[in-house]
């Protein structure tokens, strides 16, 4: 048998960690079957609680994390100029994207940065539809997981990733239709 | 062990844990919770993204995910519940009180039926298996209710404002709420943050408060030996911090005495104490935490709130003596007034209770205990002194 040196048994190694780490952090439920209609505009809507029955209430997000998350929804949907305008609680939009969310691990910074390694990590699953107002169908939806390991950065970063994949995955839908930015 | 046997090992490993990692088929019937019955299905659950993947129905390939929270019940082959089973704590979630968890069979033959008749339905197209899913097949949860939850917040709404009790003299303002973007039918809880902001517990009731009363102090160790007990008066100035906590700051004068056996003699035998006056006096200067508590289910401003402090302070100890002396030989008579002063360092504690007439004045009464740390002394181990405290006032708050 071929000798391999120790640079190719790295390197496989490597590979095969990306292989199985690497995965996508996303179930797309719900693919484009045509474009957006061009020049419309986006609302976000209600982000409701999916989570198990028995979850107490000090184990869920609050407010403000909510807030944060449509908020960064917002900012990372405009980046990819999508839509002609992207709001948050607006009343009569031509899209409306909502979530629920399934699993929610708030984590510790402290255990985060003193053991590393995934104790104390945060995590996030949500789901999300964008749903066409006009004919009440859902265009666009799935499922995303988002989770902060570092021991440098904040719990809130997992929905900022949530966003960030939302975002991407939607353009790259578009993008099967040639579809041109606002 | 050669390198290349290493490899083939770590690849085998790796191998197996990936293989591993996806998840086995299961079959049988699918119930969303729009009431539609997907049946002779073979699915996997991907509890990574919360979702399940319908590989093939009816022995046709497709690719189909649905959100763990679009599901209503999974069956088994022979009509078995096993949503428990496979979705665990999943199966029963807060804002998805489907009727068809309880009765699956029955509505979801009623959801079958109404799959076959309505235009809108289509069902799943068979796929070659490299689409990631059939679109539209979410189209009826736009539709679907908001959660069953509580009441609306009160903190959500744009524009909303809120009343905010402020204060024990009662008076009501509004507080602008900062713009919030939370939609009906979100139910999620507010930060601790923000609990604090609105929560009448959490103000500051009052600028400052000051109490005045009398005390009654009780020296207690070998310290006080030959001082007795006396009456006193003292003053708090009380700076919230919180409703429950507050900045304690008190000066008191403690009215000991000496004990009626205490005199001061002269070994001369030509002179002769005509009279003696002999006092002593305690002044406590100490800064202490103080925490409040009440009822918190009862009448707000609280008419009886309980308060315990600690804290720490100096107490100084003043001992004048006017001694009225007679020469035999001379039969003059002379009168001296002798005072010393000495400090000691003091942990003071207490508990009491304030009984309010009004928002803004009360009766207080404690019961306090310090603790004179007064060194070795001479002895191999530090040497305290006690002096409790009875004391009776009156509260205002401002």
């Amino acid at each position: 048998m071929k000798n391999y040196n120790s640079k190719t048994i790295v390197f496989a190694f490597a590979l095969l960690m990306l292989a199985s780490v690497g995965c996508s952090r996303y179930a797309i439920t719900t693919d484009l079957e045509e474009p957006l209609h061009a020049g419309t505009g986006m609302s976000i809507g209600a982000i409701l609680d999916d989570l198990p029955a028995d979850t107490p209430e000090e184990n869920k997000p609050t407010y403000e994390n909510i807030d944060y998350f449509k908020e960064q929804l917002a900012e990372q949907i405009e980046k990819k100029d999508i839509f002609a305008g992207v709001l948050v609680g607006h009343d009569n939009p031509d899209y409306e994207l909502t979530g629920s969310i399934l699993e929610y691990k708030k984590g510790s910074g402290f255990m985060r940065f003193i053991f590393g390694m995934g104790i104390g990590a945060a995590k996030v699953t949500i789901s999300l539809t964008l749903t066409d107002k006009k004919t009440g169908e859902i265009v666009f939806g799935g499922n995303y997981t988002g989770s902060v390991t570092s021991e440098f950065s904040k719990g809130d970063k997992m929905f900022e990733n949530v966003a960030k994949d939302f975002a991407k995955s939607l353009d790259k839908s578009l993008k099967k239709y040639g579809w041109k930015k606002n | 062990m050669s390198k290349s046997r290493v490899f083939i090992a770590t690849l085998a490993f790796m191998t197996c844990l990936i293989a591993t990692g996806f998840p086995a088929g299961k079959n049988g019937t699918i119930i969303l919770d729009d009431g539609r019955r997907i049946d002779d299905t073979e699915y996997k659950i991907v509890k990574m993204y919360k979702i399940i993947e319908v590989v093939k129905i009816e022995g046709v390939a497709v690719k189909i995910k649905y959100s763990f929270n679009r599901i209503s019940a999974l069956l088994d082959e022979d009509g078995v519940d096993v949503t428990e089973k496979y979705l665990g704590k999943y199966a029963v979630r807060k804002s998805s009180p489907n009727p068809n968890k309880t009765k699956p069979t029955s509505e979801a033959s009623e959801a079958k039926s109404a799959k076959a008749s309505s235009p809108t339905e289509s069902p799943p197209t068979p796929t070659d298996g490299n689409e990631a899913t059939t679109a539209r097949q979410e189209t009826e949860i736009a539709d679907a209710p908001t959660p069953a939850s509580s009441p609306p917040d009160t903190l959500r709404g744009d524009s909303e404002s809120e009343t905010v009790r402020t204060g024990l003299h009662e008076s009501e303002q509004t507080t602008p709420i900062p713009a919030r973007r939370n939609t009906p039918g979100e139910t999620w809880r507010t930060d601790r943050a923000r609990q604090r902001q609105l929560r009448p517990s959490y103000q500051r009731l009052w600028n400052f408060g000051i109490r005045v009363g009398s005390n009654f102090s009780i020296p207690t160790g070998q310290f006080y030996d030959g001082i007795t007990s006396g009456p006193g008066f003292g003053a708090d100035f009380m700076v919230p911090i919180t409703h429950e906590l507050a900045f304690r700051g008190t000066v008191s004068k403690s009215g000991m005495k000496w004990d009626d056996n205490f005199g001061f003699f002269f070994d001369d035998p030509t002179i002769t104490i005509v009279a003696q006056d002999n006092s002593f006096n305690a002044t406590r200067i100490s800064a202490a935490a103080e925490y409040y508590f009440y009822n918190r289910e009862g009448e707000f401003p609280p008419k009886v709130v309980g308060f315990f402090y600690s804290g720490l302070g100096a107490i100084v100890h003043d001992i004048t003596s006017t001694i009225t002396a007679r020469d035999n030989t001379t039969s003059q008579v002379a009168t001296v007034t002798v005072t010393d002063s000495f400090t000691e360092f003091i942990l003071v504690t207490g508990v009491g209770a304030d009984l309010m007439f009004s928002p803004s004045f009360g009766l207080e009464v404690a019961g306090t205990m310090d603790i004179v740390v007064l060194g070795s002394k001479g002895a191999s181990t530090p040497q305290y002194a006690y002096v409790f405290d009875l004391r009776l006032g009156v509260i205002s708050l401002f």
